[in-house]
């Protein structure tokens, strides 16, 4: 034992999720509050031990082999497990003996649990929350911080998919007949749930909100390197678009933690290995002959974070994806965004007409990108009354500080110049 | 020398993440005592154990009541003794200082001067 080993970033989270979904296939998938019982009392074991014994050399073989011990244990003490027991033990003591192994080979099993957590069997708020309990690795807390929901809801949504897994018999795989698509659909629109949990940010956390994103890239990335999911133009259609908009994510606040919009953010600073590598997965993504909402909103991205600068933007290619993107889905947060884009291309007076017929949607009502978008237009176009009172509407809505604080210091900006063009009015009257 | 009173309940609760940042925690607490020359020696405390109550003389006398041995100190208790660090301190103060670095989750550190004959 060394008594200065470093434990690798987030070792623990992504070894408890690698090893919740081994012992989940082994244990069947009834078994999953067992499995994540022995591996939450591995963790522990470690807790215990390793303030006094010092960091072993390979923290990661000693997690997978402390839980693989305490697996045994219940296995030999419960009758009921005989079963499992007599099938599973030699499989059991021979996957992960290699200590330079045992990472990798534990993540196989990563996207057979994002399956069953996202079987479409499962209540689809349920699925979410089940997916970043075993496939994220996080605790009930951390995920009901990040969805800004009491612990005990996200606690009862985890029971609620846990009985529909036993209930109906729903098995740890990866179908590859005719019920794939179906399932990984609903895989993939678990992580893009999950990634936006992050990007979204309407309120609560800033740095948690960024890992969970985070998160998702890594899974997207897992899927479209595997055997049968990355034959899916979807996956990497997917893959893409986190990446190229996570790319975006170190610039998206200042120094003092204040919100920037595209238009101010230092292009420079944009992680560019993340956009190629975005980009690689878009190219992979336009093979197959399906067009998804996924390829859309990345070829959208893609415009954004290959444009020189915001001014240089294509906003022509820009409209026409979201034109494309309306007719697969024709949500008014679409047609809003598709608004905004027009407006870059055809001036504000068409992004206000245009945002003026969706204001009465109730789905966009309390919806703040509405009034923030408007105050903009109108700054553009110098009506400064109206800037003002969208942005105080904007403001009567609940959102993140940075946010909050973006929309005061344009507020500020507003009254400003309404105040310099008064008194530019009232010298010229003299 | 200081006794570490660990909190099993809490235990339960923690996330992957936190378990690991409080190792990390105490590690780097650890080593900073070992740089200032101040550790000794640390021991875990195995899981388990036996406590021997012997019957007092009084009541041995009228009864036949044989001494209580029970498993464990911990099954009733939430809190238990985890393991114990042997520093170098100058006085409590000091001593109580350097345990500044110690992550709370670490529980309850009793501080016990050991006498020096």
């Amino acid at each position: 034992m060394s008594t200065d080993g470093l434990i690798i970033e987030n070792l623990f989270r992504d070894q408890a999720a690698a090893l919740v979904s081994t012992l989940t296939r082994i244990f069947g998938s009834h078994n999953m509050d067992l499995a994540e019982e022995v591996v939450q009392d591995a963790m522990i074991r470690a807790l215990e031990v390793w303030p006094y014994a010092g960091i072993p050399e390979r923290p990661a073989a000693w997690l997978v082999q402390t839980a693989k011990n305490r697996a045994l244990d219940v296995l030999r003490r419960e009758a009921r497990y005989r079963t499992i027991l007599e099938e599973n033990l030699q499989l059991l003591s021979r996957t992960g003996t290699d200590p330079e192994q045992t990472q990798h080979d534990s993540a196989d099993d990563l996207p057979g649990m994002l399956f069953l957590c996202c079987h479409p069997g499962i209540s689809s708020n349920a699925r979410i929350a089940l997916a970043l309990k075993n496939v994220a690795g996080l605790s009930v807390n951390e995920i009901a911080a990040g969805f800004l929901k009491h612990p005990a809801t996200i606690a009862q949504r985890i029971v609620r998919a846990k009985a529909s897994i036993r209930e109906k018999n729903i098995e740890f795989e990866i179908p590859e007949d005719h019920q794939l698509p179906e399932r990984l659909s609903s895989v993939l629109e678990t992580i893009y749930l999950w990634f936006n949990a992050g990007y979204a940010a309407h309120l609560g956390d800033h740095l948690l909100r960024l890992d969970l994103s985070a998160g998702a890239v890594r899974m997207g990335r897992l899927l479209a390197s595997h055997p049968i999911t990355g034959k899916s133009a979807e996956t990497h259609a997917l893959t893409a678009l986190m990446m190229l908009q996570a790319a975006r994510f170190p610039v998206r606040l200042d120094g003092e933690g204040n919100l920037l919009l595209l238009r101010d953010q230092d292009r420079s600073r944009w992680d560019t290995h993340l956009i190629h590598a975005g980009l690689h997965h878009l190219g992979r993504g336009a093979a197959g002959k399906n067009l998804s909402p996924y390829h859309l909103e990345a070829g959208i991205a893609a415009c954004h974070a290959t444009a020189p600068t915001y001014e240089k933007t294509d906003w022509a290619q820009i409209v026409e994806l979201y034109d494309q993107l309306f007719e697969l889905n024709q949500s008014p947060v679409v047609a809003l965004n598709r608004a905004v884009a027009r407006s870059r291309l055809h001036g504000a007076d068409t992004g206000i007409a245009e945002i003026e017929l969706l204001k009465e949607q109730p789905a966009l009502a309390g919806y703040i990108q509405l009034p923030t978008i408007l105050g903009e237009l109108h700054t553009e176009k110098a009506e400064y009354e109206q800037a003002a009172n969208y942005l105080r509407a904007a403001l009567a809505i609940p959102c993140t500080t940075p946010h909050r604080r973006h929309l005061e210091r344009r507020l500020n900006h507003i009254q400003h110049m309404q105040h310099r063009k008064n008194l530019i009015k009232d010298h010229s009257r003299v | 020398m200081l006794l570490f009173h660990e909190s099993r309940e809490l235990y339960r609760e923690l996330s992957p993440t936190e378990i690991q940042a409080i190792i990390e925690k105490f590690n780097a607490w650890r080593r900073g005592l070992t740089q200032e020359d101040r550790f000794i020696e640390g021991k875990k405390l195995a899981t388990g154990g036996r406590v021997l109550r012997r019957t007092s003389p009084e009541i041995a006398g009228n009864s036949t009541e044989p001494d209580r041995i029970i498993d464990g100190p911990f099954s009733e208790s939430k809190e238990i003794l985890g393991g114990f660090f042997v520093i170098r301190a100058d006085s409590y103060e000091h001593a109580i200082r350097l345990c500044h670095a110690a992550p709370a989750e670490a529980g309850a550190i009793e501080v016990r001067e050991i006498e020096s004959g």
